[in-house]
């Protein structure tokens, strides 16, 4: 337009017009100067954008093109590339799936904010999150108005119609579903009339009970029976839908107003509240402290209880099992940033590989932002299908977490585990960003080629010194992170073999264990239970190679039940300090003879011990209590208000809590009633090859009541391998991402190392011409390439002391910095790495020196 | 007929199509010029009227412009007509005939 302006003004000066009246004229002609030039303006900035746009995705495919080019001539660098990210992008994916599961993901209930977990905090540090049934109403009372509650209670139920089986029923308040928002997927909710004591009884079925029974589409309506009596399918609960309870659940059943579920006792209840609207957290729980007072008085057995209200969302997972899963994030983000490392090394090859190409194309104009550009999207893309590989990658992992991951992790996640959704994006961000953050310092130094040294660019020397420190620091990176995570696997490597070597105190080679919830509906009284108890004895003992059979409340693991105190006192003594959990197992005469307990001093318990205040307790109870002298003859008690304990019997140590008890590996046995048993039964049978004979057990068992489903017949190495599921879920995972850590580095240190050796073929072949043997090339080369791992591993232990406290409490029977972990890491890594150099290192002693030197 | 005629809005950018047939690489000024040469001034073009014209047609892709310097040593942008550019030219004539064959016609029809 100026020039428009100029060349008319030019003209009408021609004409004769006068400068200044010239250039009037020429914007008078030309019209409404200001808005054209607005006119066009805008229509320019718009094409400008388009035509940027057109121009990036041209650059992009072009890009992308050059992508394939290469893939297609080095398939090997693009699968390595893919392979790595795909390992480290996966491992991390897969923990994060589980993470998610137990404590990130939004729970799947109606304004989860407003759901408050309600705890029970006793005197001595102990809480539960149950009530006893009876006081669940008045609870429901006191909070009315600021907090709606709902409750649950496991049960056992036996299904009788067809082949007994034991299902496990959550009893629940008829408004549990309705305070949590979920409704059944197929029929109805419970309401207010199936709660009435004496109702038809109904039930719900969990979507996997459903499944497992055939998912009949019109199950609403059919009858199923339990405990010999008709109850009515009323619906079935949403596939997604879990209830953080212990175990699977069969189905729901609504407890009734007479505090039963369809005539079953329920005697305790899970509380979960919803804050009324308008009602804070602090609110509720002022409200809370007043229902604690009020019970307190009326209830003097009560007082000094605390009632705690917290988000239902803090709950998700204990302390421990967070500290658990967070290791293994930390372990899985080291993992991952060592596949990043070794693929920045691979870039950076792969730069320097290109770096002729690159010369040639900024010779030929292209701009350092178009070399950057076409650099970054050939890593981002090769990320890009490294995150879905990532994703498959996880998916294949979650298969072996699913089967060993503990029941306490389940218990807490509120989704199955499983990776989709959430997890898939994840490692697709991973992919994207990791591309960028592994792309980018390659790219980078791609861009500062010039077009002069597109001659040279190709060769390692000038230029190149820079960059191979850069890959060097980048291999001692590596090898101190894998060296970091060795020392955590082998610190669990280390406490599981301690673990496994550690003494249960019994002879688990040759038990074999019988668990049987009996039905109260059969075997009202504890007299009945007896009977059926001793028939089933002689039925087992009839087996042939069994040595002896023991009923008992309380087999390892997991005892009868657990005694604890804040003031265990031996008499004569002061109180000890600290909250103390004793687990105590009440048991018949002949117990010690058919576990293989052996008695250190005094006498075991008889049937004339039942009634009295006499135990007998194992060496580091006794120990604790009473010192290094003998005890039997001593007294000790729980508390003030308990009665005195004499110890008649002292046995070696047992780990009556399963192996991994850490609290205090003590036992404490009390002699059995001889007369009535309650309706969990525990039964211990002693023969050689216990494997061999649960067949006959399972015979037995239906020979005495063919009604009576197994709870749990295993051997009692299963039984305590049970209590082990922790320990070996983490050495398993540890294991793993170490071992792959190892791999990635060894494979790094390798790169680097063939790398050099290669670049350096010209100096090597004059050194040989000029005499040198070929060990001492070789020895040369695996000198520096182990000076690298090295100073890696030393760093690596360095960094592991700092970070192995985070183990602490993990760990069984070793300590976080146990010195024959962090050696065994360490020496696995220089092994490893020995390698990596040794076979470059005879490369290089190969070395024709004519060849090399004909060649330059 | 005395005086000149006003352009038709829509008809200018068939003018500057037409114009930039001849061949490559027209600043605005020299657009102007041509028409107004080979009209003989007899159609009236507000001058500053072209440059958005120009710029929406490059948008369209009909002409493509790039910066050069012009005969008198001035910084001007210079357009050329794309092969769309020549498609939707001869589209516009075409109509442009049929409707000056329909006022024809319709003329010849109210003299009688």
């Amino acid at each position: 337009m100026e020039h428009h302006l100029e060349e008319r003004t030019e003209r009408l000066i021609e004409e004769g017009w006068t400068e200044d009246a010239a250039r009037a004229e020429a914007e008078r002609l030309f019209g409404d100067l200001h808005g054209y030039r607005d006119e066009t303006t805008e229509i320019a900035r718009e094409v400008t954008w388009r035509r940027g746009i057109i121009d990036w995705l041209g650059d992009l495919g072009r890009d992308l093109r050059w992508t394939a080019r290469g893939v297609r001539r080095n398939p090997a660098f693009a699968g390595t590339l893919i392979l790595t990210l795909a390992l480290g992008i996966g491992g991390i994916t897969s923990i994060f799936a589980v993470i998610d599961a137990v404590m990130l993901r939004p729970l799947p209930y109606e304004e989860p904010d407003e759901l408050v977990s309600i705890s029970l905090a006793m005197p001595g540090g102990i809480s539960v999150s149950f009530l006893p049934t009876d006081q669940a109403p008045l609870w429901q009372e006191g909070m009315e108005g600021a907090l709606a509650t709902a409750g649950s209670e496991r049960l056992q139920l036996v299904r009788t119609d067809g082949e007994p089986e034991a299902l496990a029923a959550l009893a629940v308040t008829h408004d549990l579903d309705d305070l949590l928002g979920i409704g059944p997927r197929i029929g109805r909710a419970f309401g207010t009339d199936d709660a009435v004591a004496g109702a038809p009884r109904v039930a719900l079925l969990t979507h996997a009970y459903w499944v497992r029974t055939g998912s009949d589409p019109g199950i609403t309506g059919r009858t199923i029976r339990l405990e010999d009596e008709p109850w009515t399918v009323v619906g079935v609960l949403p596939r997604d839908f879990k209830y953080p309870v212990a175990g699977s659940i069969d189905l729901w059943i609504p407890v009734w107003s007479d505090g039963t579920a369809g005539g079953h006792p329920v005697s305790r209840t899970d509380l979960v509240g919803r804050l009324s609207p308008g009602v804070t957290l602090e609110l509720a729980q002022e409200r809370a402290d007043a229902l604690a007072a009020s019970l307190a008085e009326s209830n003097p057995a009560s007082m000094g209880w605390e009632i705690r209200l917290r988000q239902v969302g803090e709950w998700r997972g204990n302390s421990d099992l967070r500290q658990a899963l967070w290791m293994l994030g930390a372990a899985g983000a080291l993992m991952l940033l060592i596949a990043l490392v070794n693929a920045v090394n691979l870039m950076l090859l792969k730069a320097q590989s290109k770096a002729r190409d690159v010369a040639v194309r900024r010779a030929i104009g292209a701009s350092r932002g178009r070399v950057l550009q076409a650099v970054l999207t050939e890593s981002v893309v090769l990320s890009i299908v490294a995150g879905g590989a990532a994703a498959l990658v996880a998916a294949v992992a979650m298969q072996g977490i699913q089967r060993i991951i503990p029941d306490d992790f389940a218990f807490s996640a509120v989704y199955p585990f499983m990776v989709e959704g959430r997890a898939v994006l994840f490692a697709f961000l991973l992919g994207v960003g990791g591309g960028l953050v592994g792309g980018l310092g390659p790219a980078l130094w791609s861009a500062t080629i010039r077009t002069r040294n597109a001659g040279t660019a190709a060769r390692p020397q000038g230029q190149g010194r820079g960059r191979a420190r850069a890959r060097r620091l980048l291999v001692v990176a590596e090898v101190a992170l894998s060296v970091t995570l060795l020392v955590g696997a082998s610190l669990f490597v280390r406490s599981f073999a301690t673990l496994l070597d550690s003494d249960p105190g019994f002879d688990v080679e040759s038990l074999a264990f019988l668990n049987l919830s009996l039905s109260r509906r059969v075997y009202p009284e504890g007299i009945d239970r007896r009977h059926f108890a001793d028939r089933l004895v002689d039925e087992l003992e009839a087996i042939p190679g069994v040595d002896g059979v023991v009923i008992a409340q309380g087999l390892p693991p997991g005892g009868g039940g657990i005694l604890f105190s804040d003031a265990l006192e031996a008499e004569g003594s002061s109180p000890m300090e600290g909250f103390n959990i004793v687990p105590a197992a009440w048991v018949p005469p002949g117990y010690l003879e058919v576990l293989g307990v052996p008695l250190v001093a005094g006498r075991s318990l008889t049937f004339d011990d039942s009634g009295t205040d006499n135990v007998v307790i194992d060496r580091d109870l006794a120990e604790a209590l009473f010192g290094a002298g003998t005890a039997v003859g001593s007294r000790f008690r729980f508390g003030a208000d308990d009665e005195w304990l004499t110890v008649v019997g002292i046995v070696e140590e047992l780990k009556l809590g399963g192996a991994d008890d850490q609290t205090g590996d003590w036992a404490l046995l009390r002699a059995q009633e001889e007369e009535g048993l309650p309706t969990y039964v525990q039964i211990a049978i002693r023969v050689a090859d216990p494997e061999a004979i649960l067949p006959a057990v399972r015979s037995a068992v239906l020979a005495v009541d063919p009604q009576q489903p197994i709870r749990e017949l295993w051997t009692a190495e299963a039984a305590m391998g049970e209590s082990i599921a922790r320990p070996r879920f983490l050495l398993v995972l540890m294991t793993t991402l170490a071992g792959l850590a190892l791999v990635l580095a060894t494979i790094g240190t390798f790169g680097v190392v063939a790398y050099s050796v290669r670049s350096d073929r010209r100096a090597t072949g004059i050194r040989i011409a000029l005499g040198a043997s070929g060990t001492e090339v070789r020895r040369r080369i695996l000198r520096s390439g182990l000076a690298l791992a090295g100073t890696g591993v030393v760093l690596g232990l360095v960094l592991a002391t700092g970070l192995s406290r985070f183990a602490e409490g993990l760990l069984f029977g070793i300590e976080p910095l146990d010195p024959a972990a962090f050696t065994l890491a360490g020496l696995t890594m220089l092994a490893a790495a020995a390698i990596a150099c040794w076979i470059p290192a005879r490369w290089a002693a190969r070395v024709d020196p004519i060849e090399v030197l004909n060649a330059e | 007929m005395g005086g000149s005629l006003d352009v038709v809005k829509g008809t200018l950018e068939m003018l500057v199509l037409t114009t930039l047939r001849n061949g490559e690489g027209w600043h605005g000024f020299a657009i102007l010029e041509w028409i107004s040469r080979v009209t003989e001034g007899s159609l009236e073009i507000e001058e500053g009227a072209l440059y958005p014209a120009l710029h929406r047609m490059e948008k369209r892709g009909w002409i493509t412009g790039s910066w050069g310097v012009s005969e008198k040593g001035r910084r001007a942008k210079f357009y050329t007509l794309t092969r769309s550019g020549r498609e939707s030219l001869a589209r516009q004539e075409e109509n442009w005939s049929q409707y000056a064959d329909a006022v024809a016609r319709l003329r010849a029809a109210a003299r009688g």
